[in-house]
């Protein structure tokens, strides 16, 4: 029999690699960055959004921050935060408060577009916040607007709509917005953008699937929308008709990116400039912490422990107390959570108007370490105090949906044990069923113990934190601060009118004073023990210049302005 | 042939049915609330009264399945519980013509690599050529997919970070388009796809080959005096292909479902992709649509499958 000789086919795969390899090294650019500006052609920011579509790009029903970071580039409102998180006129050229604090005047800067030209009145403003209200809308984050005079009986369809009632248009130029009680708050709650300005002409023409026609106007930010596919994202260019100063970046590309590890590899192989929203997988965080690209910043959300006043033990500020210091927050920040998280006593989020520098601990212990020795000497004072010889079983429930709380968690209850000899049981719950758990322990002796939890502020104010967790007749007073059958409930009582004097102070100097005096009370009472406060980790190119990061992880519209890239 | 197609599409409808309601009650019966789950930190209980009502979730679940067959058979998969306002067929139709474009390139590359390796193992069985070829199927056939996804990847990353290049880590072209903007980022997925499926095919090919060149008919073919290309191409290998066509029918079906990894790690916008995150968002509409999509795949695969076996092997009839 005669032998051929083949080509020896088990090589194909191996030679098919080698192909794509060469190929991949073709076309090399360098990666070191300079002072020059970039041509406009070059001037393209492609940011990952994750694995999936945005939810919704109606900003009446944005939830998500990926969501939100887009709309806000599209869309403006009457008022926006800046890049300082300090509260400014943005669709609004000035606005004024009545004496009694219910009625907001907004005159609007002259001569305003929507993206495809069409003029921009004080209607519009009103039909849009309107739009949120109504029923129609689905719209899941109306309860921003819940200041709004009448806001429950547009919401339940008692009354169609509050346009000439509380949403006021005197004039093309002005706007007025009345609300139901004096709310120091209104305009920090009015920067959602749920009360953005959309353009009636394009919803009334394509109703819900509106969003997917922004190709033909709608917006009135600093981009407009060139194109937008479900399965790929969104590209933006300049709106010429925006009112502020044009942004630099020429292309603004939004892409769906994949999951956390799949985006990151996307990063590195030059496919985006920056990680955004996405952030680094966790494991790889120590590995580029010393990369020139590697940035990092705290944002507005606290995870905390409470409990519950009316399940005793806890009924006793000393055993709370003695809980709150004998947690090592500073070890659980560096080992747990590797330091990718800080590590904090407060309530109200650093970065944000009203922090309180000065915040002292629990019975006046200021360290991230707590005090073991204070401890046990409060746990016994507790103790005699409420004729008790030893703890009860402390039933301490968390959500197993995030690996490193289950973590935290354990180590926590582990801490609990040592130092304090609790006999600690720990309950797992996903997040969905242990936040109505919490919902439930509203005036519930029978409600929740002990438990985890978290909390991002919806707008960087105090109130967000404060009065919206211990103020009496909150839903989210789970903790039943104030309302409960302690000996220091009538203490706790003066803070909660403390709070709700804030709330309505329109001096805001004088208000942010009283925050931080009822913080101050809240922490020593151990309303919270806060553990840390979220940290961001990102990746941004070294020829990306003039994003300022801020708490909010948001960019201002006309901060587009001053973003561009270098060759 | 006809009434035959006939019965396979009445089989078709009863699978159908007892996919979704198998699909239906796996859903109904899930720990969590996927409205809840949609709601956040924040929780207003008018709110999740009025979304439960309007997805039709408060009904009772009879009630519920009955509307999803009623909406089905006028293929309607619903609305999506995570993308508000979109149907669910929004949502795949876009997903389908790119999951189909890579299971068929993916496949044409199973083949086009598998078949003539297994052949060559065959025809030179034993030889270190044969040793060398089912070695590496081995080893590939034992790695999971994403491995080998994950380990493209990171070469990627590792060479245009040696070199500066941008070639693509993770993304797709327009389907069924082959500028080299829409066909670059394509290369490596297929191949990845290719390379983790070839080896089953290489190691039917060598068996089923085997098999053949040991019958009377080969050895009288070349008794012939006929040349060995003509005994392999001509007779040997057709009647390899019997065996192959049965398993190609169930791969075609299964092709959507091999992608699910490759498309997740390269974010590669198909059916797979949206598959896996829907089941992350407990949006149980888009689960249900593509487990019926699915379902329906299979059970074409096979049909094909059938109908191929026929022009392979004429004994064979369908009947």
């Amino acid at each position: 029999m005669r032998k051929s000789r083949p080509f020896p086919l088990a090589f194909i795969p191996a030679l098919l690699c080698l192909i794509a390899l060469l190929v991949a090294c073709g076309g090399g650019q360098s990666s070191t960055s300079s002072t020059q500006i970039a041509p406009p052609d070059k001037q393209v920011l492609r940011i990952p959004i994750g694995a999936t579509d945005f939810g919704t790009l109606d900003p009446a029903l944005v939830q998500l921050a990926v969501d939100a970071n887009t709309i806000q580039a599209i869309w403006t409102g009457l008022v926006e935060w800046d890049h300082n998180v300090q509260l400014r006129d943005q669709l609004a050229q000035s606005h004024e408060v009545s004496s009694d604090g219910l009625t907001y005047t907004f005159h609007l800067r002259p001569n305003l577009k929507f993206s495809d030209g069409t003029p921009l009145t004080s209607q519009d403003v009103i039909y849009s916040i309107n739009r949120t209200l109504q029923p129609a809308t689905k719209s899941q984050v109306a309860y921003y607007l819940n200041l709004i005079k009448d806001y429950d009986k547009i919401t339940s369809g008692k009354i169609p709509t509050l346009i000439g009632d509380s949403l006021l248009a005197p004039d093309p130029n002005t706007v007025v917005i009345k609300i139901s009680k004096p709310a120091a708050y209104f305009l920090q709650a009015l920067t959602y953008p749920c009360s953005y300005v959309v353009e009636k002409k394009l919803i009334d023409k394509y109703g819900s699937k509106w969003t997917d026609h922004l190709t033909e106007g709608g917006g009135n930010g600093p981009f407009k929308v060139q194109s937008y596919d479900h399965t790929k994202g969104i590209v933006l260019v300049p709106n010429p008709n925006y009112y502020g100063p044009q942004p630099k970046i020429q292309k603004l590309e939004y892409l769906i990116s994949g999951d956390q590890d799949t985006t990151f590899r996307a990063y590195q192989s030059h496919q985006f400039d920056y990680t955004g929203v996405v952030g680094i997988p966790p494991a790889q965080i120590d590995a580029v912490r010393s990369s020139p690209e590697f940035h990092e910043y705290v944002n507005f959300r606290i995870r905390y422990i409470t409990m519950n006043y009316l399940v005793k033990p806890f009924d006793n500020i000393h055993i709370r107390q003695a809980f709150a210091l004998a947690i090592d927050k500073k070890l659980l920040q560096q080992t747990v959570f590797r330091n990718t998280v800080e590590a904090t006593n407060h309530i109200v989020p650093e970065g944000m108007p009203g922090y309180n520098p000065a915040l002292v601990g629990p019975a006046g212990v200021s360290s991230l370490s707590g005090d073991k020795a204070k401890a046990k000497q409060l746990l016994q004072q507790g103790l005699q105090e409420e004729h008790m010889t030893s703890l009860p079983t402390i039933t301490f429930n968390y959500y197993t949906d995030v690996k490193a709380i289950v973590d935290a968690s354990q180590a926590i209850a582990q801490m609990w044990q040592n130092v304090l000899g609790a006999n600690v049981k720990l309950v797992g719950t996903t997040y969905e069923k242990l936040i109505t758990l919490e919902n439930a322990s509203v005036n519930n002796p029978n409600g929740l113990q002990v438990w985890i939890s978290g909390w991002l502020a919806d707008y960087p104010d105090p109130q967000d934190f404060l009065s919206v967790f211990f103020d009496k007749g909150s839903g989210y007073n789970q903790m039943n601060y104030g309302q409960n059958n302690s000996t220091d409930a009538a203490k706790q009582q003066q803070v909660q009118k403390l709070l709700e004097t804030a709330d309505v102070n329109l001096n805001q100097t004088e208000r942010m004073q009283q925050y931080n005096q009822a913080e101050q009370q809240i922490v020593d009472d151990v309303g919270w023990i806060p553990i840390y406060q979220n940290k961001i980790q990102l990746m941004q190119s070294t020829k990306l210049h003039g994003i300022v990061y801020n708490g909010l992880s948001v960019i201002p519209p006309d901060d587009w302005a001053n973003i561009y890239f270098t060759v | 042939m006809l009434q035959f197609l006939i019965k396979r599409l009445i089989g078709l409808i009863f699978v159908i049915v007892g996919i979704t309601f198998i699909t239906f009650i796996m859903g109904y019966l899930a720990p969590g609330d996927p409205i809840r789950a949609q709601m956040g930190d924040h929780f207003d209980y008018h709110t999740w009264l009025m979304l439960r009502h309007a997805y039709g979730l408060d009904l009772p679940w009879y009630q519920q399945y009955y509307n999803y067959l009623v909406h089905l058979a006028h293929l309607d998969f619903g609305m999506s519980f995570k993308y508000q306002n979109r149907a669910v067929w929004d949502i795949l139709k876009d997903g389908v013509p790119v999951s189909l474009e890579l299971a068929f390139w993916g496949l044409i590359v199973e083949l086009l690599l598998g078949i003539p390796i297994g052949i060559l193992s065959a025809i030179r069985a034993n030889s270190w050529i044969d040793t060398l070829n089912m070695g590496v199927a081995l080893v590939i056939y034992a790695l999971p997919p994403f491995v080998i996804a994950i380990l493209a990847q990171v070469i990627i990353v590792w060479i245009d970070g040696k070199t500066g290049a941008s070639w693509p880590s993770s993304s797709w072209g327009a389907p069924w388009q082959y500028d080299w903007t829409d066909l670059q980022p394509k290369i490596v997925p297929i191949l990845v796809y290719g390379a983790a499926g070839y080896a089953y095919f290489a190691r039917l090919a060598r068996t089923t080959m085997l098999e053949v060149l040991r019958q009377d008919y080969v050895r009288t073919a070349r008794a012939k005096g006929l040349h060995e290309r003509v005994v392999i191409y001509w007779h040997a290998l057709r009647n390899a292909l019997i065996p192959l066509v049965t398993v190609l029918g169930v791969a075609i079906g299964l092709l959507v479902a091999g992608t699910f990894f490759i498309e997740q790690i390269f974010n590669i916008p198909g059916i797979g992709r949206i598959s896996l995150q829907s089941v992350i968002d407990l949006d149980y509409p888009v689960i249900q649509a593509t487990v019926v999509l699915l379902a329906v795949g299979v059970v074409v695969g096979n049909l094909i499958s059938d109908i191929l076996y026929t022009i392979v092997d004429p004994r064979i009839r369908l009947e």
